[in-house]
């Protein structure tokens, strides 16, 4: 039997009926049409499914529809701002940190994730922080590049949106 | 997935409800583990009971007794709590090891530890730790100590009627450090081949072991206890031919199998090496306790 639930997706108030057994990646590329979320394993192995939950990352292939009663999703359809790329987004176009494309959208969610928490991460932190997801094409490099890249441009635009506090220590 | 019934309570009282009316039903947290077995129908419950709307199971507290870990509480909360970083390392170290961040994110404690899988990461640490389960049940509450809990692979005394609510992890003693370590064919994203975790504490001079306890993960039906190597270790100096021994006995203490991700000799020789390597960074934890309780009392 389906259930109603209520959930914001892309900024989006959806009232949406469900049945219980759908996983939430199912649910977005079938009902929702939101296709740019990929299935590649199915098992939580891969991260090509990665959508933003409450602003966490996680594999929506293993949650289910009815979990996200309530709470909030990103998909890659909603990474950008009006149409301008997110950092992340930018610098994987500008740096060859994709080839197929199929592994990219869960790489530019995860890596934007990243970003919030940590807006200066070493080469380990990002390898750590992408380890779910895997690129049959790049070969990791230039993702890390492109992530590298982001985060000075990440922390340029905050810069800008408010000064950083003086040091005080000068 | 077959069709299955699905419960959002948001009391504990409802989800004990649930349980307690139904034959077939199953408690969804994470479900990073559920949701896979319920693809491969590995397992076909009538009813899942999602446990994440309970308020109440969500905490994760930190006090002077100890840590109280939510069934609610994901192993990304357990990674970035500050408290649990200083004075449970061992466990700090088993949550971060776990799967991928997008794993970390749903997966819980309590449900690493329900799962009861032999490689589990946060076990072993949880177990030297001389972590306690809390279950609830309409009949009422019980509580356990970890180590008691499991009965197989997979298998565990909890029943089909109860939730385990909490982990209880005491405040370590002062002059104790705990640490984990695990080998696995890649870095991230893989089960333990074998997985050691160590508690030691310290007499005053900071080089006598007054107690240790070794668990080990993957080399045994269920987590266990390396005893004889504890043994070796308590009341003595942690010299390097100490902690040589202390590892090879542990080492025999195993009872590993040979599958897909290990030979059952390799997995024998990883306890050893991992196991001197733990007991060595347990003894530097405690060691770094000791110094930041003397700097601040
Ligand atoms: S499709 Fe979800 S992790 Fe691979
Ligand atoms: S670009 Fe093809 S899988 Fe990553």
């Amino acid at each position: 039997m389906k259930q109603q639930i209520v959930t914001k997706i892309n900024g989006q108030q959806h009232v949406l009926q469900v049945s219980p057994r759908k996983t939430l990646l199912a649910m977005l590329r079938e009902q929702l049409q939101l296709t740019g979320t990929k299935e590649g394993c199915g098992t939580g192995d891969c991260g090509a499914c990665t959508v933003l939950l409450d602003g966490q990352p996680v594999n929506s292939c293993l949650v289910l529809g009815v979990e996200i009663d309530g709470r909030e999703v990103i998909t890659i359809e909603g990474l950008d701002n009006d149409g301008e790329l997110h950092p992340v987004q930018e610098a994987l176009v500008e740096r060859g940190g994709m080839q197929c494309g199929f592994c990219t959208p869960g790489i530019a969610l995860n890596g934007a994730a990243l970003l919030q928490d940590n807006p200066d991460p070493d080469e380990a932190q990002i390898r750590r922080a992408l380890a779910g997801n895997l690129c049959r094409c790049t070969g990791y490099v230039k993702i890390v590049e492109a992530i590298q890249e982001a985060a000075r441009k990440w922390r340029e635009k905050s810069a800008t949106r408010t000064p950083a506090p003086e040091p005080a220590d000068g | 997935m077959r069709s299955f019934e699905y419960l959002a309570p948001s009391t504990l009282q409802d989800a004990l409800a649930a349980l307690h009316q139904r034959e077939n039903a199953s408690v969804l947290a994470g479900g990073t583990d559920l949701i896979l077995r319920l693809k491969r129908r590995e397992q076909s419950p009538s009813t899942l009971v999602d446990i994440k709307r309970i308020e109440e199971l969500d905490g994760l507290e930190t006090g002077v007794h100890g840590l109280s870990i939510g069934a609610g509480v994901t192993m990304s909360r357990i990674e970035a709590s500050a408290v649990v970083r200083q004075d449970y390392a061992g466990l700090h170290a088993g949550a971060a090891t776990v799967g991928s961040a997008q794993i970390r994110n749903r997966a819980t404690v309590v449900g690493n530890v329900c799962n009861a899988t032999p490689c589990a990461d946060t076990v072993p640490p949880l177990v030297v730790l001389q972590a306690q389960v809390r279950m609830s049940s309409q009949g009422g509450e019980r509580r356990l100590p970890l180590e008691q809990l499991f009965t197989g692979p997979g298998t565990t005394v909890v029943r089909p009627d109860e939730i385990v609510v909490s982990v209880e992890v005491p405040l370590p003693e002062p002059g104790t450090g705990s640490a984990y370590a695990r080998h696995s064919t890649r870095a991230a994203m893989d089960l333990a081949a074998a997985g050691v975790a160590v508690a030691l504490t310290l007499e005053d001079d900071n080089e006598t072991c007054r107690r240790a306890h070794i668990a080990l993960g993957a080399v045994a039906p269920t987590p266990i206890r390396a005893s004889q190597a504890e043994d070796i270790l308590s009341g003595q100096a942690l010299t390097p031919a100490l902690v040589a021994e202390a590892a090879r006995v542990a080492s025999t203490e195993a009872r590993p199998i040979s599958d897909v991700r290990a030979s059952a000799e390799f997995r024998q020789e990883i306890v050893r090496v991992l196991a001197a390597r733990t007991i060595q960074a347990a003894a530097a934890d405690a060691q770094r306790r000791q110094a930041m309780s003397r700097r601040s009392g």
